[in-house]
């Protein structure tokens, strides 16, 4: 038996990157998958993709910028698969990669970023919590080490990730006592956003995977995902309010 | 990187949100310590007027927080002080010690308690660069420790103030090599607290201090403690630490 067998897991941004890992590996772990993507063509791709391997998933649309597409999807997951177990919010600012020129940023550019990883944060778990707590689930944030560390040139979205995990150890004091798990994980991998920074350099690869003890970028499925299928399942029962930052040993900062 | 030495000091300019009360103390103190001080809040030109009283030197100027031209125009007049070594930073809701449970806010409520703020530090950090970019200086944006560690009741306040802190990180690793250091300040939240229960007129924050533990020492105002930061790092500690968070809770808080 799978360790995800007869669990529901919806996955925001799950179209995509690092997304797309992560329903990869619950699927490939038992769960049925709710692939919440706003461009249904990317979400049903993925949904093909479980299909071929013997899982089961589905895909909604869910611009989580929308609370009433928010609601709407963890309504359709609750319908079809019986109930929600594991909410995983991975959608991020199609911008978040883009670096910001800090001091002279528009407040509106900050307003994209928020809206994505703050606001929609705010609205999924308000919309999730009573079916969370039904099921005694759990509820994942991906963040970054941005969101430790700060960053000179992606500021805004080490400071949304920051926010992200500042949500998490609240929420998990305030979740506890309901039963409902609050955690957030912390990736560095490869992504469609930096294949296209290493195409425009040559160099930046390299330079990149020197930093890393492990000598190379995560995959999402196979190095991010299992990170993300230990939290929903039951071996991680007793963790609450941490980030998990799986980085390859690239940062260590507690 | 502007130091300070001598019996001199260069002002020092606070701004500040709708809780206005520990920024009004940090002014209060700073004019005692000898500091020209400009304060940015809805009542500034009053605690200037009070400073002024007191035998000190200040200038209030009312800008609402996140107003960017209103911003930039009341550092401009606080540089009637003379040079500026230093802008503290100091957004939070005038309730941040009142706990809620997540479900029961409203959209309106979560961007009070936790949005408006992080963009009023964003706008504060982004004209506070503009302000020292000639002749460097030192930054401190104010975060209740609640943020380091979490609370029951409080995720607002922790999401608000976790973007906050990394918000002055990236700055910090930005800055730098423009000669201006940016660091946190971390207080116990009910010392940002400006609406005591109205029943009892104790601050509603116990619950967030019991989930952090007591303090090793008897912590003073913590308005003391910001203003001596505010001192080291124009001081001695001047070009020396950047990107840090100085826990002035009395140890209750001892996160990395």
């Amino acid at each position: 038996m799978s360790s995800l067998s007869d669990r529901t897991v919806l996955v925001t941004g799950g179209g995509g990157g690092v997304g797309r890992g992560l329903a990869l590996a619950c699927a490939g772990a038992g769960a049925s998958v709710v692939v919440g993507v706003r461009d249904l063509s990317k979400g049903n791709e993925v949904v093909e993709r479980v299909s071929e391997r013997g899982g089961t998933a589905m895909a909604v649309a869910c611009d989580v910028t929308a609370s009433d597409q928010v609601e709407e999807a963890l309504r359709m997951a609750a319908d079809r698969f019986g109930g929600v177990d594991a909410v995983i919010h991975n959608a991020v600012s199609t911008r978040s990669s883009q670096p910001v020129p800090f001091e002279a940023a528009p407040l509106s550019l900050w307003d994209e970023h928020a809206a994505v990883s703050i606001t929609a944060s705010f609205h999924i778990a308000q919309a999730a919590f009573s079916r969370l707590a039904e099921r005694r689930g759990t509820l994942i944030f991906m963040t970054s080490p941005a969101g430790v560390d700060g960053s000179e040139q992606l500021s805004f979205y080490a400071a949304v990730k920051a926010a992200q995990r500042g949500l998490v150890k609240s929420l998990a004091r305030e979740w506890g006592p309901h039963g409902v798990r609050v955690n957030a994980i912390a990736p560095l991998a490869a992504t469609p956003a930096m294949d296209r920074a290493f195409a425009a350099d040559p160099h930046l690869e390299g330079r990149v995977r020197s930093l890393i003890p492990l000598g190379r970028l995560g995959d999402s499925e196979l190095d991010i995902g299992p990170a993300a299928v230990f939290l929903c399942e039951d071996g991680s029962r007793y963790i609450t309010g941490q980030t998990l930052v799986v980085s390859g040993g690239r940062f260590t900062t507690g | 990187m502007n130091r300070e030495s001598g019996a001199t000091k260069a002002a020092v300019v606070v701004v500040s949100g709708p809780a206005t009360g520990l920024a009004d103390r940090l002014a209060a103190r700073l004019a005692e310590d000898g500091r020209p001080v400009g304060i940015v809040s809805p009542r500034g030109a009053d605690v200037a007027a009070a400073v002024q009283a007191a035998g000190g030197n200040a200038i209030g100027v009312a800008a609402p927080p996140g107003d960017r031209p209103a911003l930039e125009a009341a550092l401009g007049r606080c540089t009637g002080l003379g040079p500026v070594a230093a802008v503290v930073l100091a957004f939070h809701p005038p309730s941040a010690g009142r706990a809620r449970e997540l479900v029961s806010l409203s959209d309106e409520e979560w961007d009070a308690g936790c949005e408006a703020p992080i963009r009023s530090c964003l706008v504060g950090l982004q004209e506070a660069h503009h302000l020292l970019s000639d002749s460097g200086g030192a930054v401190v944006v104010v975060v209740p420790t609640v943020a380091l560690v979490g609370a029951d009741g409080y995720v607002a306040a922790t999401t608000s103030g976790e973007a906050q802190r990394i918000l002055a990180k990236s700055a910090a690793r930005r800055w730098g090599a423009s000669g201006i250091t940016v660091n946190v300040a971390a207080v116990p939240l009910d010392a940002l607290d400006d609406a005591p229960d109205e029943a009892t007129g104790a601050n509603p924050s116990g619950a967030a201090q019991l989930s952090l533990g007591p303090p090793a020492l008897t912590p003073p105002d913590p308005a003391i403690g910001i203003a001596s930061l505010v001192d080291a790092l124009t001081g001695g500690l001047g070009g020396l630490v950047t990107g840090a968070t100085v826990g002035l809770d009395g140890g209750a808080v001892m996160a990395p």
